[in-house]
């Protein structure tokens, strides 16, 4: 029964795919070539006109809700999606998931007129979107967010994996570095699942009182350096601007770490970090990692707040790629040029009620109570009640 | 079962879900592949003979190259001038979204980089868009098209022989790339064959400008002292390197820090003499001086030469635990044993040396007077690492001695004094076994010590014959020997001693 749930999902993510127009990197699709007369695609100029509500006509009488969310968010968000245009049917929710760089460079560089905006790093909505003014009204994209889900990074792995049956949350760190196994790890300048596969290392080290963890999983095994520096009470890891494992250095690294899933499903890898959520929706083992560890636990914000990853790539012009360790937080807003608000506002509503709450528990990925919230007098009335903490 | 049954309208119901026009997913690209089609010789990666334009052509600018031999700017048609490549290229996005290959042309990233100096394995290729984006391309990928391929039809990885090449795309069946779209200039990774997409990260849209950098912030030292002298980086690391004048200092995190010996700069602009023969002038530093070492944002340490002088501990440091220093520190960072954390300035900019005019003025005409004033060696025909020692010249047997080799010839203890530090214990090899171990010629006269940064002292035979206590001793830091040479005075001492000459 597990097997055909979980291939049932992997349906659903397919046909969410073909349906809802996922993607789109720095470059957008291309168009078809007249060799490929059955595809069927829009040009980038299409496709922002397709989401902008002076052009976005009412299909069939629905209200279109445009909702980016993060790329760990596309199975619990497509559930809710679902469930909230059944309710709704006057509403037809446009979901598109990328990674939450991306996601909000939506907003603040392509303006892209954007309903709801989740990401998997709260801290980038204030970072990216408050100093950023709409250059038509001269009001920053965003003012406020509500911090409304968490995660834990892990290690996933096969029953075929090397060494899977030796592995567990104490030695973790010694079977990753282990001549021979295949380990993958998000590429740390697209994916905030990467840079924090890097902070575990650096926290693992420090929990531990072992040294040179990091060094043992990472040193040595990337063209171009990734290294770790340590002061009292500080850590700060650099990531160059290239990231290319060595050939024979048994480190994989793809540009998401939804990526990393099908590696490990196809045996090509043994371990990969990801979001224990993910890794549930997957079916796939887990190593838990320890609480110090793993980015998952309030309580520990102080002591995660030790390591920074530094990247001397810069993807966009806006985005200064510095993250300090906090505890993995969802984010989520209303983009001051969203079309849709009040629709927005009860997408938002939905996601944090009981509904909600119980479609995300049953992705593995259970709503915070309470909820945190930033920049609370600026939001929208009716979601002030939602908030019961003022985070910093 | 009613979960699973609820999925399956579900998933019925988002098949419909948007009304635009889609991307086709994995599953859905395996109908339009044109895969039993041959390649027509047009649609190969192969360059065209296209001319390069003998001249810049009118037109407004679209591209930038920016690299080690200057800039350039290119019109549309200077690009289509240019020889030409055209391919199959296709992309997969982050979340899966497959795009099926579409043929494009374009010049390829490596001639482009060619145009301005060419692209080396320590440089990158950032290829910038005209808002903001940017991505920088390694050597391999531009060079060997190392990137991941992914089948079209399905989205997975795949192995294939097929060759890719990065272009400068501005043609796409045939036709410009819109402005108002992806163009006019855009990335597309191809090949000669439609059985791969990338991942579409790379595919850089409204391309506007590429430029060569290094890999790693270029940075410059002043010095300032006698004379004036800037440092770039290059140069630095070069004196730093292994074999030359490295030295190193391991911190209480066990974090090794590199690089060059403080005096070793000072001896940069102490004098007239920078680098080959005795850079450093022991009689300036005899005289006295101060040395500035100032970060960039204005703080600064201050030392006396005596303390410097000769000094192996006082590093300046490139780099920590092999890499270079954080953003805290970087570039530079003074550090060593006896200093403490408030003397260790990071992101040093400059070294000044605060010396009295006419003290200069002295060390200046006494240089002049005698311009080799002490004796120098000529670099060694073999290459020595850090811990060698080379005892060759008028020898039956030139010997290239490591240090556990020392130290499996009889090594004895002494207390000696030494002309201002008084008496020491030292543990090493004496002269004399290494003399009888080489075996010295009949009619040498004289012998000549020389360290890894090429200071050196002579000594004759015959005062080394009467010197029994005269040796090669170890010293706390591994591979780093000290001569010790009882009743000489002190620039005698050579230390970092690697090469042993008998004349």
């Amino acid at each position: 029964m597990k097997t055909l749930w979980v291939l049932s999902r992997y349906l659903l993510v397919l046909l969410l795919l073909a349906a809802c127009r996922v993607g789109g990197e720095g470059a957008k699709p291309i168009s078809p070539s007249p060799s490929t007369p059955l595809v069927t695609t829009l040009s980038p100029k299409e496709t922002m006109a397709a989401s902008t509500p002076t052009t976005m006509q009412k299909a069939n009488g629905t209200t279109p809700l445009v909702v980016f969310c993060a790329g760990s968010l596309i199975l619990p968000f497509a559930d809710l999606e679902a469930a909230y245009e059944a309710l709704h049917p006057e509403v037809d929710v446009r979901m598109e998931c990328h990674g939450s760089i991306q996601v909000i460079r939506h907003v603040t560089d392509l303006h892209v007129p954007i309903d709801v905006v989740a990401t998997a790093d709260h801290a980038l909505i204030p970072m990216l979107m408050y100093p950023v003014p709409d250059p038509d009204t001269g009001k920053p994209y965003a003012s406020w967010y509500i911090r409304f889900a968490g995660n834990k990074l892990s290690l996933a792995y096969t029953p075929g994996s090397k060494l899977a049956d030796q592995i567990n949350p104490q030695n973790w760190y010694q079977v990753i570095a282990q001549p021979g196994v295949r380990l993958g790890i998000a590429d740390m300048r697209f994916d905030a699942s990467g840079y924090r596969a890097l902070m575990a290392l650096k926290l693992a080290e420090l929990s531990a009182g072992t040294p040179d963890i990091f060094n043992h999983v990472i040193k040595g095994r990337f063209r171009y350096p990734i290294s770790a520096f340590d002061e009292e009470g500080y850590s700060e890891i650099s990531v160059p601007e290239i990231v290319e494992p060595l050939s024979d250095s048994g480190i994989l690294i793809r540009g998401s770490s939804i990526q990393l899933i099908a590696l490990l499903e196809s045996g090509d890898l043994d371990y990969a970090f990801e979001y224990e959520s993910v890794i549930h929706q997957h079916g796939l083992e887990m190593v838990g990692l320890p609480d110090e560890v793993n980015l998952g636990v309030e309580a520990l914000a102080e002591f995660y707040r030790q390591v920074e990853v530094k990247i001397d790539f810069q993807r966009f012009a806006s985005v200064k790629p510095v993250f300090i360790g906090e505890p993995i937080g969802y984010g989520l807003t209303i983009p001051s040029n969203a079309p849709h608000p009040d629709q927005a506002q009860s997408f938002i509503e939905f996601l944090l009620g009981l509904q909600g709450r119980e479609i995300m528990q049953s992705n593995d990925q259970p709503v915070l109570d309470p909820l945190p919230c930033e920049g609370i007098d600026r939001m929208p009335q009716r979601l002030k009640t939602l908030c019961q903490v003022t985070v910093n | 079962m009613k979960k699973i049954a609820l999925l399956l309208v579900f998933v019925i119901l988002m098949a419909s879900c948007t009304p635009v026009p889609t991307p086709v997913p994995p599953t859905a690209t395996a109908l339009p592949l044109p895969t039993n089609t041959e390649i027509p010789p047009t649609a190969t990666a192969l360059p065209t003979e296209t001319p390069v334009p003998p001249s810049p052509t009118p037109g407004p600018v679209v591209l930038t190259l920016v690299g080690p031999a200057g800039e350039k700017a290119l019109t549309f048609a200077d690009l289509e001038a240019l020889p030409a490549q055209e391919g199959q290229a296709g992309i997969k996005s982050s979340t899966g979204a497959i795009t099926i290959p579409s043929m494009y042309k374009g010049v390829s990233l490596a001639s482009l980089a060619g145009m301005v100096g060419g692209l080396i394995p320590s440089l990158g290729l950032n290829v910038v868009a005209k808002d903001g984006y940017a991505m920088t391309l390694s050597y391999d990928q531009v060079t060997q098209g190392d990137f991941i391929m992914y089948d079209p039809a399905t989205g997975t990885e795949k192995k294939l022989s097929t060759q890719l090449t990065v272009i400068l795309a501005y043609e796409r069946e045939g036709q410009p790339i819109p402005e108002d779209g992806e163009g006019p200039l855009r990335l597309a990774i191809i090949s000669s064959e439609n059985n791969q997409v990338t991942d579409g990260h790379w595919s850089v849209k409204w391309v506007n400008k590429i430029e060569l950098k290094p890999l790693g912030a270029e940075w410059t030292l002043q010095m300032h002292g006698v004379i004036e002298k800037e440092v770039d980086r290059n140069s630095f690391q070069s004196c730093a390197a292994p074999g030359c004048h490295q030295a190193s200092w391991k911190d209480d995190k066990a974090q090794v820090w590199t690089g060059v010996p403080l005096y070793l700069l000072a001896g940069q602009v102490d004098d007239e003499i920078q680098h080959e023969g005795p850079a450093f002038s022991d009689k300036l530093a005899e005289i006295g001086y101060l040395l500035q070492i100032v970060a960039s944002d204005g703080y600064s340490t201050t030392l006396d030469s005596a303390a410097v002088s000769r000094n192996q501990d006082l590093i300046v440091a490139y780099a920590v635990n092999e890499n270079p220093l954080p953003e805290k520190y970087f570039p530079l960072r003074l550090v060593g044993n006896t200093l403490d954390k408030s003397q260790m300035v990071g992101s040093i900019a400059e070294i000044n040396l605060l010396v009295d005019p006419s003290a200069a003025a002295t060390v200046m005409a006494a240089s002049a007077a005698s311009p080799t004033p002490e004796p120098t060696t000529p670099a060694p025909a073999v290459e020595l690492a850090p811990g060698d020692l080379l005892i060759t010249g008028a020898v039956d047997t030139e010997t290239l001695l490591k240090e556990s080799d020392l130290k499996g010839l009889p090594v004895v203890k002494i207390n000696a004094e030494h002309p201002k530090k008084g008496m020491q214990e030292y543990e090493g090899v004496l002269i004399k076994d290494l003399l009888a171990l080489a075996q010295v010629k009949a009619g040498s006269s004289k012998v000549v010590f020389a360290a890894s940064d090429r200071f050196s002292a002579e000594v004759s035979l015959s005062d080394l014959d009467k010197c029994t206590d005269c040796m090669v001793a170890f010293t706390d830091q591994a591979g780093l020997y000290q001569l010790v040479l009882p009743g000489f005075q002190s620039n005698f001492w050579v230390k970092g001693l690697a090469i042993i000459t008998i004349e």
